[in-house]
């Protein structure tokens, strides 16, 4: 991060924000932009070709004969989520239609009863098809054919007989005419039905069991029976669900007009699938959302509207709004097709990052630096035992935990540590661990969030979120990739996440990016609150108290450097570099029996990787056109640990020359003489006795004092 | 002696067009001027750049597109603003472009509602809006401010009375009819079959062996006809509630060879297809109600309602269509109207 080099273009480019872009086009909401994009363009046009279209006046009338569309849009939506077709909304429609007429004008059947009525009609209906369909697994297309034909049949012979009795009976009442041409402050009431039905069944459709339920029976039927999704069960509840919207579209329609006829719904189902088509909804499932539905279906209302009023005659108005649903589908194949390639070379967006000349290495440079093979000699254990022991940690009685790539976290104990347990079950990627004052284990895991586990081995969920912040288009208050921690003496627990755009397995393209996408998160268990204590950070990943307290240190892994950060007093939240030039990847920092620290090397920097930060171009070029394997990549085959004073003097240094135990370090401990050391693919971890050492140094006593006897204070951190 | 009435009007209607046409032309100096004639200034001014919006029922075939035809140019003539939108025999288009029309307040509405009770709010709200509306042929239960069209429920009687005496075993027939509808809740279809049905309940000698609708499409018409036909070599007669839908009637019978057995009664407009297909025996008796005449009734109520400034409700006008009546006996070629090209 030095200053020195000159003013550049692409050093400017670490303010340009490139990356939005690809968050732009990650978000999910990105697919609507097409069909919502069409609709104010279809609004404007309307307005152009009909002065006042959209005044207000207007626009409550038109959404008048809207809100019926809409609901049938809605019911169809449900079941093309869902992976389905419904061909027979029409048919429901008209029955409903007539149904709803029958008892009100005929049999006076008050309009409070001949709603449910009307509706439960409608969900038998869509019953049938859900049972033929669901439980009987018909293909919904021939089955929903058929259907349309008998409730059709049904309705024209029902009209035959029944229609001169409707027409003839044809009252006004005045609850009726609440639901058919009422309004409700100023809105129609069929209109405020539709709005309250969108809401709902959005927030059904994102955010309950039910409609997730739907939605991945519609992306992958066979994957969402192997989650133990009950797939007849949700596709029954669509039809039903569907054919019920539908009969409440007939029903408001019966309201509005009080007009029964053959014509009825007829064409209904193309409509309103060429409607949701419009908008975005994927035909065959899993892609889409209420409000694409709804904008489709404005699209089409609007487009159909305008040509009736400017007087287009008959046919030509189905043939415009085929021609507009064909560009339509064109477009949205194409944008779908490409989108993902788009975002593919777009996300990934490098920045300008001008690392420190790092010290030499090399034997006999006389830097602190220097290579060595002191990890040669240390000890083997848990050998074949451990699938990535990321962090390593041993509590009180000299039991070692680390966490498995598996999501577990294992236990070892007894002699040479040969008993191993599986302490706990936590799921995701354990990584950073620490000891709270009541001996639970602390856990940053990957993927999920912070963890505790108690000494019992139960496990409990601290925190899985932060604060969002203002201004970022991707969710910062998801916790990605919680990497380390520590804990402060008032129970604060400070973490790193490490990036908000990248998972851990996608680590790579962090570093290649080389952008300050991290942060440190602080979790306070006094009001169970997470907040982001400080952000723009390069990979942020080991974590350590220090002494006093009163901040902390931690490691910037790609940025290559060690910082200490305030947690009290007046610099609180300021950061302050202790060590500028690392010689490679520094992963976690913790304390040494000495008052210094120990801080792993993970990988090493290159000369060529050096230069490339500085060239986000280059890497631009590498990322869209060379294949993944054949990219530039940070080197983690070789590591070492070094010892560090508080000021950043470097004291000591530990090599694995051999490059068979430690090649890759990314955690050690200190214990009772003894130097831990883990690592993240590693399948061993080694300790090596360290010469000037304390015997009696173990972690959770240098933080919490010695254990807790009943009635006795609290210890304070040594 | 309708015949004769009506040749007299339509000749009426021509000398009125050619005059109009003519101070159509020269209207543009005279009104600056003003002239000696008051009422003439008045009747101008009153009328020009008046909108009148048609909302049809379906535009493509001869009586609408007559009755646009006629609009289009008397419209012209007076300087009025004529604009036509087309339901397409679709509910919905046509409730939306009834509320399109509410909101923009022509000052005249002519509509031909699809079925009787579709627009009956639209048109209540429309008048309570200031449009006057005026509906034309097929009326909505909603009464307006004027109507213009056919007496359904004379024309079912009519139908009913005729049938039943060519019909009735007492003359040798079998006393089987079928009748053919259009749209059930349309008020052609629904005041037709209010003026029958008691008829043919009060005979019972006769048997309606069938009674289907067939959209107003010739081609159902004509399936329906042929099956019924099949089903009852005996039939005495038909009876289509529209010419248009029951030429497909008068082909199924022709081409059952059952052509003078079996009687075809219907009524429409009255295009010149009905007089030359009456001739050929398609059709045993029609009714027109003769569609250049209403669409010139529609344009003298508008008129009349614009020059003096009538307020919506004040107003209840009915204009039934005098009727024409032939058969293949008594029909001549001025009996009907040649629809505009298309």
């Amino acid at each position: 991060m030095s200053d020195a080099s000159p003013l550049s273009l692409s050093r400017l480019q670490r303010y340009w924000p490139s990356h939005l872009v690809g968050e732009v086009l990650a978000k999910p909401w990105i697919d609507s932009v097409v069909p919502m994009t069409v609709m104010v363009i279809v609004l404007l046009i309307a307005q152009m070709l009909i002065p006042g279209y959209l005044g207000l006046g207007n626009l409550v009338s038109v959404s008048r004969e809207f809100a019926e569309f809409g609901m049938v849009s809605l019911g169809m939506a449900i079941v093309v989520f869902c992976g389905g077709i419904d061909l027979s909304v029409g048919g429901v429609y008209a029955l409903a239609n007539l149904a709803a007429l029958y008892l009100i004008n005929v049999l006076g059947v008050p309009v409070v009863l001949a709603v449910p009525i009307v509706i439960v009609l409608g969900g038998l209906l869509g019953a049938i098809n859900g049972f033929l369909i669901g439980i009987l697994k018909i293909r919904a297309f021939l089955v929903t054919l058929a259907t349309l034909v008998i409730f059709r049949a049904a309705v024209n012979l029902l009209l035959l007989n029944f229609a001169s009795q409707i027409t003839a009976a044809y009252t006004e009442n005045a609850t009726w005419d609440f639901l058919g041409i009422g309004k409700i402050a100023g809105v129609p009431t069929n209109v405020v039905v539709l709005a309250i039905l969108a809401v709902v069944l959005h927030l059904l459709h994102t955010r309950s069991r039910l409609g997730w339920h739907i939605q991945a029976v519609g992306g992958a039927r066979r994957a969402a029976h192997h989650a133990g999704i009950h797939v007849r069960w949700s596709i029954f509840s669509a039809y039903v669900a569907c054919s019920a919207l539908s009969a409440l579209g007939g029903l408001f329609y019966g309201a509005r007009q009080g007009s029964i006829g053959f014509d009825t719904g007829v064409g209904l189902e193309i409509a309103v699938l060429a409607a949701i088509v419009l908008g975005g909804v994927a035909l065959g499932g899993g892609r889409g959302s209420v409000a694409r539905a709804m904008a489709g279906a404005v699209i089409t209302l609007v487009l159909t509207n305008v040509l009736v009023r400017l007087g287009v005659q008959g046919g030509a108005t189905s043939t415009v709004l085929g021609i507009v649903l064909l560009i339509a589908i064109g477009f949205d194949v194409k944008w779908q097709k490409n989108r993902h390639k788009i975002l593919q070379k777009a996300y990934v967006s490098p920045a300008f990052l001008k690392l420190h000349t790092p010290p030499d290495i090399k034997p006999g440079s006389g830097s602190p630096y220097e290579l060595n093979d002191r990890l040669r000699g240390a000890e083997v254990l848990a050998l074949g035992l451990v699938d990535g022991p990321e962090d390593v940690i041993l509590d009180r009685q000299g039991r070692l935990y680390t966490g498995m790539r598996q999501g577990w976290i294992y236990r070892f104990s007894g002699e040479n540590f040969a008993t191993r347990e599986l302490f706990a079950n936590i799921g995701g990627r354990p990584l950073g661990l620490a000891f709270d004052r009541d001996d639970n284990l602390i856990v940053c895991v990957s993927g999920m969030g912070l963890y505790g586990v108690k000494p019992e081995g139960e496990v409990f969920k601290l925190t899985d979120q932060t604060n969002r912040s203002w201004f970022s288009i991707r969710d910062d208050s998801i916790i990605r990739l919680a990497d380390d921690l520590d804990i402060a003496p008032d129970g604060k627990i400070y973490f790193s996440d490490a990036s908000v755009r990248y998972d851990l397995h996608s680590w790579i393209f962090d570093g290649l990016e080389g952008r300050r996408n991290g942060r440190i998160l602080c979790y306070d268990p006094a009001t169970a609150t997470t907040r982001t204590f400080v952000s723009g950070l390069i990979f942020p990943n080991g974590i350590c108290m220090e002494a006093d307290g009163r901040s902390f240190l931690f490691a910037e892994s790609y940025g290559c450097m060690v910082s200490r950060c305030w947690i009290e007093g007046p610099k609180r939240g300021r950061v302050e570099r202790v060590i500028k030039d690392l010689p490679g990847i520094p992963d976690n920092i913790n304390r040494a029996s000495d008052g210094n620290y120990w801080l792993a090397m993970v990988g090493m920097r290159s000369p060529v990787w050096d230069l490339a930060l500085t060239m986000p171009g280059f890497r631009v070029r590498m990322v869209k056109r060379v294949p993944r394997d054949e990219w530039l990549a940070p080197n983690l085959n070789l590591g070492c640990v070094i010892k560090f004073a508080a000021d950043g003097r470097i004291l000591d240094c530990l090599w694995d020359g051999a490059r068979i135990n430690n090649p890759a370090i990314t955690s050690m401990r200190e214990h009772q003489g003894w130097l831990y050391l883990g690592g993240l693919t590693s399948n061993r971890i080694t300790r090596i006795k360290l010469d000037r050492a304390d015997p009696a140094f173990v972690g959770p006593v240098a933080y919490w004092g010695a254990p807790r006897i009943a009635g006795s204070q609290a210890g304070q951190p040594a | 002696m309708q015949c004769v009435r009506n040749r007299s009007r339509l000749k009426l209607f021509a000398a009125a067009i050619c005059s109009l046409g003519a101070l159509a032309l020269v209207s543009g100096t005279c009104l600056a001027a003003g002239t000696q004639d008051k009422t003439r200034d008045s009747y101008f001014q009153t009328l020009k750049g008046k909108k009148i919006v048609w909302i049809a029922a379906v535009m493509g075939n001869d009586l609408q597109a007559e009755w646009d035809a006629q609009f289009r140019k008397l419209a012209s003539a007076v300087g009025m603003q004529y604009s036509l939108r087309d339901a397409n025999f679709n509910t919905q288009a046509q409730s939306q472009a009834m509320e399109a029309a509410i909101h923009e307040k022509p000052d005249i509405l002519v509509v031909q509602s699809l079925n009787v009770t579709l627009l009956a709010r639209q048109i209540k709200r429309a008048e309570a809006a200031g449009i006057p509306v005026i509906q034309l042929n097929m009326k909505s239960l909603q009464d307006s401010t004027g109507f213009v069209g056919a007496d359904y429920v004379g024309i079912g009687q009519q139908s009913a009375d005729a049938i039943v005496k060519a019909c009735s075993p007492k003359n040798g027939k079998s006393g089987k009819i079928a009748i053919i509808q259009g749209e059930i809740t349309a008020a052609d279809s629904y005041l037709q079959m209010q003026g029958a049905m008691p008829i043919f309940k009060a005979h019972p000698e006769i048997k309606i062996v069938a009674n289907q609708a067939a959209e107003w499409d010739p081609n159902k018409a004509h399936d329906v006809a042929a099956t019924i036909l099949q089903q009852h070599p005996d039939l005495c007669a038909f009876y289509g509630l529209w010419g248009e839908m029951s030429m497909g009637i008068g082909q199924a019978i022709k081409e059952a060879g059952m052509q003078g057995k079996v009687g075809n009664y219907s009524n429409d407009g009255g295009a010149r297809y009905a007089c030359t297909a009456t001739k050929e025996g398609m059709f045993s008796e029609f009714w027109s109600y003769d569609a250049p005449g209403q669409a010139r009734d529609v344009m003298e109520l508008a008129i009349s309602i614009l020059e003096n400034h009538v307020k919506p409700g004040t107003m209840k006008t009915v204009l039934y269509s005098p009727m024409i009546a032939f058969t293949p006996q008594t029909v001549q070629a001025s009996m009907c109207y040649d629809p505009p090209k298309r």
